[in-house]
This record gives C-alpha cells, structure tokens and sequence, in this order.
C-alpha cells in the first residue's frame, strides 16, 4: 500500500463567519499526480495553503508524510517545493541570483544543483536576467525552478502553467510526467485549464464551496466518464421509443435535428445502428464519443453536485 | 535559522538597497560639512563651521539612529509581503519565530556596517574640514553611539517584527512610529500633569536621548556620559531588545500569509 504524503480528515478553514474549507477529507498517495478541480473560491488555494502552512487550520487534522504535530510538519515541509498564488522571488535579483538565494535559504550543497535545474526548466540561458524583467511565462518558470531545489518529494502547485505560452505548457506537463515517473516526485497541483489537468492527473479531487465533492482516480474516473454514441436517424421519436424497449435501462438524451445521444452502458455501438436498420429507419450519423474531464466537470455542476 | 541568515546575507549584499542607503547618508552627512566649510570660506565670521556644531547636531538627536536603522529595515523587507518571498520561506518549513530572528540578526549587522561607514565619513570629513577642537566632541559623539545602539537595535527589531507581521507596508510604518515616536511624545506631554506619566517618559529613549542631552555652541554633555545615565540607556535598550524580540516572537508564531 502506498504511503499517504498529505492527508486531510475533516480540515476546516474559517475566514470571519466565510468557510473557506468545511471539513475535507483529502489523501494524497506517493507517486500521485494529483489534480484538484474547482471554480474560483472552491477552496483549492485555502487548501494548498494549509499544506504549505503558511495558514493554520480551524478545525480537523492535517497530516505530511504522516505526521501531523506542527513541528514535525514543520520539518517535513523540508521534503516539500511549492508555488502558491504566485511564485514568489525578488525582482531586483538576477535569475541565477534568486536560485542561489534559495539554494542556501535551503541548505543545498553544490552550486551546480541551479545550473541543472534551470536546464530543466528552460531558463539556462537567462540566467544573468534580472527577474523584475520577466514575462508572465518565464516567472512561472522561475517559481517551479526555484520549487524544485532540493529534490523536493511533493510538489505543491497552484496553478503552475498559469501564463505560459503553448509550447511552455507542453515542456513544463513533460517534466512534471518526467518528475513523476522518474523521481516518483508526488505532485498536487490546481489548474483551470482541465483539458491540461487531464493529461497530467492520477487523481482528482473535486471542490465546491469549500467541500469536496468527490476524489477519484483517473482511471476510475475513465470508466465513469461512459463513452456515449451520437447518432442522427430521419425519425429520432421512433427510435427513443425503441431503445426504451432494449433490455435494461438505456439512458439517452434526445438533442435537436433528430439526433440521440445514448450514454453506453456494456452495449456495442454495432447494438444501436443493427437497432435503427432492423426497424427501417435511416443513419445519416454514428459517432463514438469519450466524455473529457471538462464535460464531466460541467455535468456533474449542471446536475448539481458541484 | 543559519541557512536563512545566509541566505537574507546574501541577498542584502548583492542587491542595490543597502549600498543606495548608505551612499545617501554618507552624502547627506559629507553635505553638510562641505556646506559648513564652503560658508565659512565665504564668510570669515561664520561661527558654525566648527567640528563641535557639527557633531552636536547627531550627538543632541541621538534618536536619529533608530529612524535609520528603521529605514534600512524598511528598504530591506517591507515588500516582502507583496512579492511572496515569505511565503517561500514558510512553504520550506522555516519556522516563522526563526525567520524573524534571522532577520533581526541581519538587520542589525547590515544596520551596524552600514553606522560605521556614516559615521567615520561623517565625523572624519568633519575633522578634515572644519576648525575647532575634535578631540571632546568625538568623544561625545563615540560614546553617545555606543550607548544609544541597544536602544537602536530595538527600533530595528520592532521595525522587522512589523513588518513581518502586518500584511500592509503602511500599517507597520504607522506602528513603528507610534510606538518608537508617538507613545514617548504623549507620555512626554502628560508627564506635565501626570507623574506616573513623567516616570515612564523619563525611560523612553525617545525621550531621554534627546531631553536629557545638552548640546549646543558652547559644548555637549551627553547623558550617557554619566553613570547614571549610561546605566539607562543600557537598561532601555536591553528591555525593548526583550520586550520586541518576545513580541516579535509571539505575533509571528500565529501570524497567517
């Protein structure tokens, strides 16, 4: 069984008479990537924010790598890289000035630990760059460099790819794949950009008003996420009427220009186009489809649990 | 803790702040001697261009100390807040308490170079171009210094603890002044009518750095020259090291960022 690094049993976080967090309960396993999902004001920042201490809790209990006394928290944050809100460094501090900062604030032997980090992360040839200067992108850059001295074994990300240009996305996504897989670095990371989020999470946890409103894994998650078949028939009422007849329970949707979009249970597609052609009526469409995490985000809001 | 104080020593050091600070001061304090002594070349009975004036005007405010250490302070951490470098600090488990001390300990050696070098330019270019007798006035000045820099270095603690604990620049300006200037001027005030008032007035050094000193054309005779006196600045100093240091401590220990 994998070591739980973050664990979070009933965390609450009050601001004045505002919950910002409500009695969460959130484990964060070794080797997750672990996404967490939420509109603005959900309670992801308020969250990592605990994690990373720089608030304290109202209520529940909060665990790092299985300690939850604040001093050993304290210590175990030694093991931790974070960026939060926004990464924070002195603008009036070149690059590699910054990285140096940190590299002693951290106690990290070696100065040559900057120069492979700032490989890593596409800032090598910007170090004498005064940090004030930068774009939104290289900033974002800066933070995670500066996140990963010291071989951290969790990240804590907020928003991590907020500003970066496409192809810095792609770069920044392989290496936290890359840190996952290779370092077994465990990362919890916010993001709006779920489409991003999806190609990077074995885990997600799902916010709302500060509750959680479900934890899944990504595979669980790709099984919920039932793949559903779109077709277009010249008469769409007939063939509602004859899916109701299937055995078992055939969840559909009728959508307008007479197409149906049917939500596949064990069922071949083959089943629904064999259905329309034994009972006379026409295809002009069949389309397999695979629900993203962003049109399961939406449709669990518009069913109302988020 | 080590590690913080290297690493805030490295930064203050190859940043722009502190060398700008001093720079001023050291201009400002060279200014006014070189205007000192350019008057008195244009005008043979200008009576204040002399080693004595000029060093009286530090030695008669010796409160001047804390507003610079407060300032170097200011320049050092006031944005921290803003840019998030704290909360990097706090997200890498440096215990708050830790990093206010670090701080301090930085404040106060930066503060304590940066004094040296104003204060050999200041009373070194005095000497150099202005008339009259140094030898008693540094002396004075010296000694004033050397006992009034516990009291300094508790500004300096009270300006860090601040700092690090209001979210806002403009609220830890405003305690710092309150506390270090405002409460001693009002307690200087009642002290008229009140005795109780008096009393704890006597032992601000706000106060008594100021009121108790005598400086003027014909000489100084700072407070600290006395036993008693010195004992005081002592005294004070070391109580607002305790008292700030132990505030400091306890307001940063629950202090949310």
């Amino acid at each position: 069984m994998k070591e739980c690094i973050i664990r979070a049993d009933g965390l609450t976080k009050k601001y004045g008479s505002f919950t910002a967090l409500d009695k969460v309960d959130i484990q964060v396993k070794r080797g997750d990537i672990y996404g967490l999902v939420g509109d603005n004001g959900a309670g992801k920042t308020t969250f990592l924010k605990l994690v990373t201490g720089q608030i304290f809790p109202d209520g529940g209990e909060l665990a790092l790598f299985g300690e939850h006394l604040p001093a050993q928290m304290e210590k175990n944050r030694k093991r931790t890289g974070a960026i939060i809100e926004a990464p924070g460094f002195y603008p009036q501090l070149t690059i590699g000035q910054n990285m140096e900062y940190y590299r002693r604030q951290k106690g990290i032997p070696g100065k040559a630990t900057v120069d492979e980090i700032l490989e890593l992360t596409g800032l090598a040839d910007k170090k004498g760059k005064s940090a004030g200067h930068l774009s939104m992108g290289m900033k974002q850059r800066l933070g995670l460099a500066i996140a990963m001295i010291g071989e951290p074994e969790l990240l804590i990300l907020d928003e991590p790819i907020n500003g970066l240009d496409p192809s810095g996305i792609i770069e920044i996504r392989n290496l936290f794949l890359r840190l996952n897989e290779e370092k077994n670095i465990t990362i919890i990371l916010s993001s709006h950009i779920l489409p991003e989020l999806e190609q990077l999470a074995t885990v997600y946890g799902f916010l709302n008003k500060g509750c959680l409103v479900e934890q899944i894994s990504a595979e669980s998650l790709k099984e919920r996420c039932n793949s559903f078949v779109e077709i277009q028939v010249d008469d769409a009422e007939r063939y509602a009427v004859l899916l109701d007849k299937l055995p078992g329970e055939v969840k559909y949707q009728v959508l307008p220009d007479n197409n149906i979009r049917i939500y596949q249970g064990e069922e071949d597609s083959i089943v629904y186009s064999r259905l329309a052609s034994e009972n006379n009526i026409g295809i002009y469409k069949l389309e397999q489809h695979q629900l993203t995490l962003e049109q399961y985000y939406m449709n669990t809001k518009k069913r109302g649990q988020l | 803790m080590m590690n913080y104080m290297k690493s805030e020593w490295y930064r203050i050091t190859h940043s722009r702040e502190i060398y700008v600070i001093t720079a001023i001061l050291c201009g400002v304090t060279f200014l006014l001697n070189a205007v000192l002594a350019l008057v008195a070349r244009a005008d043979k009975n200008f009576p204040y261009a002399t080693v004595n004036f000029s060093l009286n005007m530090l030695i008669g405010s010796m409160p001047m100390l804390f507003v610079a250490g407060g300032v170097i302070v200011w320049r050092l951490f006031a944005d921290e807040n803003e840019i998030g470098t704290l909360k990097n600090a706090i997200a890498y488990g440096i215990p708050r308490h830790h990093i206010f001390m670090a701080k301090c300990v930085v404040s106060i050696a930066v503060s304590l170079l940066s004094l040296v070098m104003v204060a050999a330019l200041y009373a070194g270019s005095a000497c150099l171009l202005l008339e009259g007798p140094a030898e008693e006035p540094l002396k004075q000045l010296f000694s004033g210094i050397g006992a009034s820099l516990l009291c300094a270095f508790s500004a300096v603690i009270l300006a860090v603890g601040l700092l690090q604990y209001c979210s806002k620049q403009s609220s830890a300006f405003g305690w710092w002044v309150i506390i270090i200037i405002g409460v001693p001027a009002a307690l200087a005030f009642a002290g008229m009518k009140y005795e109780i008032a008096a009393r704890i007035s006597a032992w601000l050094p706000w106060n008594f750095l100021r009121l108790e000193t005598v400086a003027n054309m014909s000489g100084s005779r700072g407070m600290w020259t006395t036993p008693e006196g010195l004992m005081k600045c002592l005294i004070a100093g070391i109580a607002g090291i305790v008292i700030f240091t132990f505030a400091g401590i306890t307001m940063c220990k629950k202090q949310e960022v």
